[in-house]
């Protein structure tokens, strides 16, 4: 309950000074190279697993983006963005399950395109991420040591919306998003995905994400 | 652009952005590498150890013509059993499945094949009597900024003194190597890509018996054994292979999984010659002796582990894990002092030289209690003559120069050949068995 009241108190705070904030949720389309070749080694390499292990590809995202004010064509702000995706094989006596989570911090900038309908935005992030693997429900761990990789790299992202209005200052904005991490390091990623280190490729990869959902914004000002 | 035309371009952007991913996902994101490569030729496997046998088990999973030739009378390479000498079931060879985060602890998992964890209590004959603790950390030889010096010379540089000698022959053994020869730096530095676990499994059977169900009984028809191939002609676009009795085969692809030992020993003629790099690159890969001698005794004496004796830096209780009533010690015996035993010239001298240390260790119990005794000398054994890669002083990174194909048409597998981290065990041969297929495929696909 003190965290609710916490986060309203903040929200509250932070909407008195803010343009416009928004909360959204979307489908989301991973791609990476290299985490698409280690769970393909691995399904190829085990010809005893019937069921497949699904790519790492289709997941659910949520954001909340805060813009400051400004009377400015452009405006600019910050967003936080969480990203889940799943993966999992059930095969007799062995479910594997791979979790991917992607939280990403990041400043944008906010563009009204011709009327106040359209808008393009662009931003820069820090993208972070954990992978797990799951063993029949049990987190696979090495001598107690939970088998994971944490990654980090750089997401620039590119999102355009259109703001539907239902209220003077409420809007439903549906949105696609294309985001891009050229170098986004994952050390650990191979040892989680194929049980390998340096056998499947690099230590990195480059991530793209799509996202295609809508958005919740509330005009402060 | 007016509203309506604006909400008509919207809906097919979104409509697109929807579809994208399944259009994406059906198009070019395969689950599994290769899938559209129906590879017609012919591929011939030499060694039936387990790169070999998990190669050929893929590569027939895969609907191509596989042989596999194999030198001795059976498969299984350095994994075996010994029949009859315990009323438990034993390895003769690798016992450890090292780690389950590999891909022999998801076949193991999806078999239900019984495995305990090993974490038997470790003892040190340190100052001539038994310890369960050493006064000094012998943890040096991992971390940052280590020399390429070997571990002997390293133990003497961080003043681990003369009293220290065999236990730090244990832990050079453990990599199958001695003290003398074994590579800190690079022994360090290839460790580094290990993520298969820190724990130590044993099968409640063997590991043999495990590998033989699961992986070679699906393979056995297409083994021709007591064959020890000679020479490969690659010279031409198909591949001649001879055999020692006499046999010729022509393939398109051969995979060569026999141990270092014997590419050392240009066992097999290659012609042409094998670039000079790779042969010099199998030259630094070191493989040193190993025996295991199994003792069995009246009475339970020991200690579970015994670490550090001048003529067995190892004992290990073998009825660990294991349900029977025997009373077996191993003797796990590597590097210089398997040579030293290996030069005693018989297996009666072998067992009687340890016997005399137990007796030391354990005032005249060893011989006393004495029953029986079993050498399984690794050394001497045709075919493999040694226990596995390990890193040598001054190698480099030759592993991947080692294991590398040559022209399309020979590829390089086995434990050794290993360059992820998991040389030295059954499972890291196993990774190089598929990871060689794959690369074969490979070059069917272009």
């Amino acid at each position: 309950m003190k965290y609710f009241c916490l986060f309203t108190v903040c929200f509250i705070q932070f909407g008195l000074f803010s343009q416009q904030i928004r909360v959204g949720a979307s489908y989301s389309y991973i791609y990476s190279g290299q985490w698409d070749k280690a769970i393909q080694t691995y399904n190829f390499s085990r010809p005893f697993l019937a069921e497949q292990q699904p790519l790492l590809i289709h997941g659910a995202s949520i954001s909340g983006t805060y813009l400051f004010p400004s009377s400015r064509k452009m405006q600019h702000g910050i967003r936080l963005s969480y990203s889940y995706v799943r993966s999992s094989a059930e095969n007799t006596n062995l479910t594997n399950i791979l979790q991917l989570h992607l939280l990403s911090p990041g400043y944008l900038m906010h563009w009204k395109i011709g009327e106040k309908s359209l808008y393009a935005e662009a931003s820069v992030s820090l993208l972070t991420s954990g992978l797990f693997r799951q063993v029949n429900d049990e987190p696979v761990s090495d001598d107690d040591t939970p088998v994971r990789a944490f990654g980090i790299g750089g997401l620039i992202e590119a999102e355009f919306g259109y703001r539907k209005l239902f209220h003077a200052r409420n809007s439903i904005d549906p949105f696609i998003a294309v985001g891009y991490a050229p170098y986004f390091f994952s050390g650990k990623s191979e040892a989680v995905l194929n049980q390998t280190s340096g056998l499947t490729g690099r230590n990195w990869t480059g991530l793209l994400q799509l996202k295609v959902g809508v958005q919740f914004s509330i005009d402060m000002l | 652009m007016n509203r309506r035309l604006f909400l008509k371009n919207t809906s097919l952007i979104s409509i697109g952005g929807l579809l994208l991913p399944s259009i994406l996902t059906s198009s070019c994101r395969k689950t599994q590498l290769l899938e559209d490569v129906n590879y017609n030729g012919k591929v011939l496997i030499i060694g039936a150890g387990a790169a070999g046998l998990y190669a050929a088990y893929l590569l027939k999973s895969k609907g191509v013509d596989v042989l596999v030739l194999e030198a001795s009378g059976s498969h299984g390479g350095r994994l075996g059993t010994i029949p009859g000498f315990a009323d438990f079931p034993l390895d003769s060879g690798a016992q450890w499945l090292h780690g389950r985060n590999n891909i022999l602890g998801d076949l193991i998992q999806q078999t239900n094949t019984p495995v305990t964890l090993d974490d038997s209590d470790l003892s040190y004959w340190f100052n001539n009597q038994l310890v369960t603790s050493l006064p000094q950390n012998t943890a040096i030889f991992e971390g940052e900024d280590l020399p390429d010096i070997s571990f002997k010379d390293y133990a003497i540089q961080q003043g681990l003194g003369a009293e220290y000698q065999y236990i730090v022959e244990n832990l050079a053994g453990d990599q199958g190597a001695s003290a003398a020869t074994l590579s800190v730096y690079w022994n360090n530095k290839e460790e580094e890509n290990w993520v298969s676990g820190d724990d130590d499994f044993k099968f409640k059977e063997t590991y043999f018996d495990f590998i033989d169900k699961q992986i070679a009984s699906k393979v056995t028809d297409i083994i021709h054994y007591n064959t020890p191939v000679t020479a490969i002609d690659y010279a031409q676009d198909t591949i001649l292979v001879s055999d020692l009795n006499g046999g010729t085969y022509q393939v398109d692809k051969v995979i060569i999984t026999i141990p270092i030992t014997q590419l050392k020993a240009t066992k097999i003629q290659f012609s042409p010659a094998l670039p000079a790099e790779k042969t010099d690159a199998f030259s630094k890969i070191g493989m040193g002796a190993g025996m295991k001698v199994f003792l069995k005794f009246t009475t339970k004496f020991y200690d579970e582990n015994i670490i550090g004796g001048s003529v067995c830096a190892a004992y290990i209780d073998e009825s660990v894990g294991k349900t029977g009533n025997d009373n077996l010690l191993l003797a796990f015996i590597m590097g210089v002092q398997a040579e030293n035993l290996t030069a005693l010239g018989s297996d009666s001298a072998i067992t009687t030289a340890l016997l005399q240390e137990l007796d030391v260790m354990y005032t005249g119990q060893a011989t006393a209690n004495f029953i029986a005794s079993h050498v399984e000398n690794w050394t001497t054994k045709p075919y493999i003559e040694g226990a596995y890669g390990y890193s040598t002083v001054g190698m480099g990174d030759v592993r991947k120069i080692a294991a590398s194909q040559v022209n399309d048409k020979l590829f390089f597998a086995g434990e050794a050949m290993n360059i992820n981290g998991h040389h030295q065990t059954v499972h890291g041969a196993v990774e190089t068995g598929y990871r060689e297929v794959i690369n074969l495929l490979k070059t069917v696909q272009k």
